[in-house]
C-alpha cells in the first residue's frame, strides 16, 4: 500500500485509536510494536505505489526545502485538499520525474516536488 | 450596438486548452507575432470581423494555470489583462477558452480571471470531444452562476467557432471597473477550487471520467524500458528526415543560388556592384538559405510531436539525464534542431518555460554539431585522417567524425553543468509539466504555425543576416589590390589583413595565415571558410569542388598538428555570426551572445591550443 515506514506506525497501545489495521510488519525490530495502519496513514506522494488511490491532505515543504511560489505553484496546478492523486508513471532512473493524475489532470513532477504533497491513501485499492 | 467599432479582445486560458488553435481559427493568416517590450514574451495579436462587420482585434495571451504572475509569461499576462503595459491598451473583453474535457483544472482560471472586473465570455472548447466522452455540460447553468455568455466551441473544425462569433458581435464595449492587482494565496486557490467543485455539481460534470486512451498509450509511452526505445526510434526518424530528405531540395537550392549568381555575373558588367550582388549578397544570404528545406522539416516534426501531445512525455523521459546538468528535459528538442542549425534551436527554446532553463540551453546551442560544420570536417578529415578500417567494419574517418559529434555534446553538457554550479546555483529545480491528453493534429493550424516559424527565419535572412553578409563581403574585397599585385586579391583586402593580424593570435594554436584569413569570411556561415580557404590558395572559383582540390594542396602544406587544432576550432569557436545575432534578438540584449562569443572563443582557443601541442609534442 504505502511505503512510509516512518511515518505512519503507530504504537500498539495506541492502534485502537488509529483506525483499521490492514496489514502489519515486524522486521528484526527491537521494538515490538511496529503496525502499519494504512487507514488514517498519511505519506508523502513519491511513496505512494504506483496505480494506488489517494486523496491530496496538504502541501508543504518537508524540511523547508521548497520555496513558497513553488508550494503556491503545486496548488495552482491542482494539487488541493482531498484532490485524487495517483501515480501513472515514473522516470527510468530513480523514480524521478513521476507522472502523477491529480483531479482531471496529469502533470509531470520531480521526486523532490512531490514531497511537498502529503497525501492519505484511499484504503480500498484503486478500482473501487 | 455601437457602430462598427473596434474592440480589443484578450484570449486567456490554461496551457494546452486549444487556445492557440481556437485564435488561429479566428484570425486565420491575419497574424502579427512580435515581442513584449523588454521582454521574451510572445506577442501575438490577429483580427477578424464579426458578422455585422465588427472589426475585433484579438490578442492571444499566454497560457497560465492561475494569476500568480510568477514567470515573465504569466506577468504579462497579468498585466495586460490590468492595463499595465506601456503601449498596450486594455482589453475590453476576455474571453476565457477552457479544454471541456477537463473542466475541474481550467475553471479555476475562469473564477479568478472573473474577479479582474473585465466584461468576460466563457468557451467551452474542445466541447465535441467532451460529449464523445458522455459529458454533457449544462452551459445554461454554468452562464447563470458564472453571469457571463457560455458557449461551446471546436478549436479545431471550422464551424466550431459560430457560437463565439455570435457572441462576440452582441457585445457592447463598456467602462470596466477599475480593480487592484489580485493578491492570490494559497488560500485563495483553495476557495477558488471549491467554488469550481460546486459549479461542477450544479451542471452535472463533476464525474472524474479517466481518458483511458491517453492513459493506455502512456502505459506504454511512459514505460521505463519501452518509453526510451519509442523516443529513441522517434529522434531517429527526426533526424533521418532532416538530413536524408533534405538534401535533395538543399542541392536544388544550391543549383539555383549559383546559377542566378553565375546568370547576373554574365549580364551584368564587371565591377563592384555585380561583386556586391553575385559574391556577397547571393552566395552569403545563399549559404545560409539552404538550411530552409532542414529547418521547414525539422519544425514540421516538432510541431507535429507539440500538437499531438508526445513533446512533454519525451521530456518526461529525458529530465533525469538533461536534469543531472541542471538542464530540463524540455531543452532536448532545441538541442536536437541545433544538430541541423543553432539558429532554429535557438528559436524552439521557446518552449521552455523557464528563463534560466532557457538561457542555458540557448548557450550551449552552438556546440551541438551543426550541418555547416560538415564541409569543414569533411575537408580536413578527407586530407589528414587516412582512409583505414580499424577492424569490424568500422572505418576511421566515420569514427572520428562521430568523435566530433560526441564532443560537441560532451562539451555542451560540461559547459551546463559549469553554468549549473555556477549562475544558476538554486535550491531546486521545478518541472511541474503538464502531460496533456493525446489529440489528432489538425493540419490547417500545423500549416499556420509553420509558416510562422518559416517567416521569422526568412525575415532575419532577409534582415540581419542580408547585413552581415554585405559587411563580410565589404571587407573581403577592399581595398583592391594594384594591379601588379602577386597574391591573391583578398590577401590585400581588409578581412586579409585582419587575418594577418589574427595570424599572430592564433600561431599559438598552429594556424597560418591563410587559414586565419578564412577564417574571417567564414564568420558568415562555417562552411563559407573552405570556399574562403579556396580563394587564398588561389583555388579557381568556379571550380565545382573546391574541397576536392583543396584537399592534395592542405594535405601538404600544412602539419597534422595545425589540421587537428582547426578541427578542434569547429567543434568549439563562436564561427557563426547569424548564431549570434539570434541569441542577441531572443534573449533581446547584448549581454549573452557578448557573453556566448567570449565564453565559446576562449573554449576553442584553449582546446585547439591543448590539441595543437599534445600533437607536436607527439609527432
Amino acid at each position: 500500500m504505502c511505503n512510509c515506514k516512518v511515518n505512519n506506525y503507530v504504537r500498539v497501545d495506541e492502534w485502537r485509536d488509529a483506525g483499521t489495521i490492514r496489514s502489519y510488519t515486524i522486521p528484526f525490530a527491537s521494538t515490538k510494536f511496529v503496525i502499519l495502519n494504512t487507514q488514517n496513514a498519511t505519506c508523502l506522494l513519491d511513496e505512494l505505489d504506483d496505480a494506488q488511490e489517494a486523496t491530496v491532505l496538504a502541501v508543504q515543504s518537508v524540511n523547508g526545502s521548497m520555496p513558497p511560489e513553488m508550494l503556491r505553484r503545486l496548488s495552482e496546478i491542482g494539487f488541493l485538499p482531498g484532490e485524487r492523486v495517483r501515480i501513472i508513471g515514473r522516470g527510468m532512473f530513480g523514480g524521478t520525474p513521476l507522472a502523477v493524475r491529480v483531479g482531471t489532470s496529469t502533470f509531470a513532477l520531480r521526486r523532490a516536488e512531490a514531497r511537498c504533497v502529503q497525501v492519505t491513501p484511499i484504503a480500498q485499492g484503486p478500482h473501487a | 450596438m455601437t457602430v462598427l467599432s473596434t474592440s480589443l479582445v484578450a484570449l486567456v486560458g490554461n496551457p494546452n486548452c486549444g487556445k492557440s488553435a481556437l485564435f488561429n481559427l479566428l484570425t486565420g493568416s491575419h497574424q502579427k507575432v512580435a515581442n513584449y517590450a523588454g521582454v521574451t514574451v510572445e506577442r501575438k495579436e490577429g483580427t477578424f470581423h464579426t458578422a455585422s462587420g465588427k472589426l475585433v482585434r484579438l490578442l492571444d495571451l499566454p497560457g497560465v494555470y492561475g494569476l500568480e504572475a510568477q514567470t515573465p509569461d504569466e506577468r504579462i499576462m497579468l498585466d495586460v489583462l490590468l492595463g499595465k503595459v506601456a503601449g498596450e491598451a486594455r482589453p475590453d473583453l476576455i474571453v476565457c477558452v477552457t479544454d471541456a474535457t477537463n473542466l475541474r483544472m481550467n475553471l479555476r482560471l475562469a473564477v479568478a480571471v472573473r474577479r479582474l472586473g473585465l466584461p468576460m465570455i466563457l468557451a467551452l472548447n474542445m466541447s465535441d470531444l467532451a460529449q464523445r466522452r458522455g459529458l454533457h455540460i449544462d452551459t445554461k447553468v454554468l452562464a447563470h452562476e458564472l453571469n457571463m455568455p457560455v458557449v461551446e466551441t471546436m478549436g479545431l473544425r471550422r464551424s466550431g467557432i459560430n457560437a463565439l462569433l455570435g457572441e462576440l458581435d452582441r457585445f457592447t464595449p463598456t467602462a470596466p471597473s477599475d480593480v487592484p492587482a489580485p493578491h492570490l494565496t494559497t488560500d485563495q486557490i483553495a476557495r477558488d477550487h471549491q467554488e469550481v467543485t460546486r459549479l461542477l455539481k450544479l451542471i452535472g460534470a463533476d464525474r472524474q471520467t479517466p481518458n483511458t486512451t491517453t492513459d493506455r498509450v502512456d502505459r506504454i509511452v511512459l514505460n521505463p524500458l519501452v518509453g526510451p526505445i519509442i523516443l529513441m526510434v522517434t529522434l531517429f526518424l527526426v533526424f533521418q528526415a532532416v538530413f536524408a530528405w533534405a538534401q535533395p531540395v538543399m542541392n536544388g537550392i544550391q543549383i539555383v543560388v549559383a546559377a542566378v549568381g553565375g546568370w547576373l555575373g554574365t549580364v551584368l558588367p564587371h565591377g563592384m556592384f555585380r561583386s556586391l550582388l553575385v559574391d556577397g549578397i547571393i552566395a552569403g544570404v545563399g549559404s545560409v538559405l539552404v538550411f530552409l528545406p532542414q529547418i521547414i522539416i525539422l519544425f514540421a516534426f516538432i510541431l507535429v510531436l507539440e500538437e499531438v501531445g508526445y513533446l512533454p512525455r519525451a521530456a518526461f523521459l529525458l529530465d533525469r539525464i538533461m536534469g543531472g546538468v541542471g538542464l530540463s528535459g524540455r531543452a532536448f528538442i532545441p538541442l536536437l534542431s541545433s544538430f541541423a542549425c543553432a539558429i532554429p534551436g535557438i528559436m524552439a527554446t521557446r518552449t521552455i518555460p523557464d528563463a534560466r532553463d532557457r538561457l542555458t540551453t540557448i548557450m550551449i546551442a552552438p556546440l551541438m554539431t551543426c550541418s555547416a560544420r560538415l564541409p569543414v570536417y569533411a575537408l580536413l578529415i578527407g586530407a589528414f585522417i587516412p582512409h583505414r578500417d580499424v577492424g569490424g567494419g568500422i572505418e576511421l574517418q566515420g569514427l572520428v567524425l562521430l568523435g566530433l559529434y560526441v564532443l560537441g555534446v560532451v562539451g555542451a553538457m560540461g559547459v551546463a553543468f559549469v553554468m549549473k554550479r555556477t549562475v544558476n546555483r538554486r535550491q531546486v529545480q521545478p518541472l511541474m509539466m503538464q502531460l496533456p491528453t493525446y489529440h489528432l493534429p489538425s493540419l490547417r493550424n500545423l500549416a499556420i504555425e509553420l509558416w510562422q516559424r518559416v517567416e521569422i527565419f526568412l525575415r532575419r535572412v532577409g534582415t540581419i543576416i542580408l547585413s552581415l553578409m554585405i559587411i563580410l563581403w565589404f571587407l573581403s574585397s577592399f581595398p583592391s589590390p594594384p594591379a601588379d599585385y602577386a597574391g591573391p586579391a583578398i590577401e590585400y583586402s581588409f578581412a586579409g589583413r585582419m587575418g594577418a593580424a589574427l595570424a599572430t593570435i592564433f600561431a599559438p594554436i598552429g594556424f597560418n595565415w591563410q587559414i586565419s584569413i578564412a577564417l574571417v569570411p567564414g564568420l558568415a556561415a562555417r562552411e563559407v571558410a573552405v570556399g574562403a580557404l579556396g580563394t587564398v590558395y588561389a583555388v579557381a572559383a568556379n571550380d565545382s569542388d573546391v574541397s576536392g582540390t583543396l584537399m592534395p594542396i592542405i594535405a601538404h602544406g600544412w602539419s597534422l598538428p595545425t589540421a587537428l587544432s582547426l578541427i578542434m576550432w569547429y567543434v568549439f569557436a563562436p564561427q557563426c555570426l547569424s548564431t549570434l545575432a539570434t541569441v542577441k534578438r531572443e534573449t533581446n540584449s547584448w549581454r549573452y551572445p557578448i557573453v556566448m562569443a567570449v565564453y565559446l572563443f576562449s573554449l576553442a582557443y584553449a582546446a585547439s591550443f591543448i590539441t595543437y601541442r599534445i600533437a607536436l609534442a607527439l609527432s
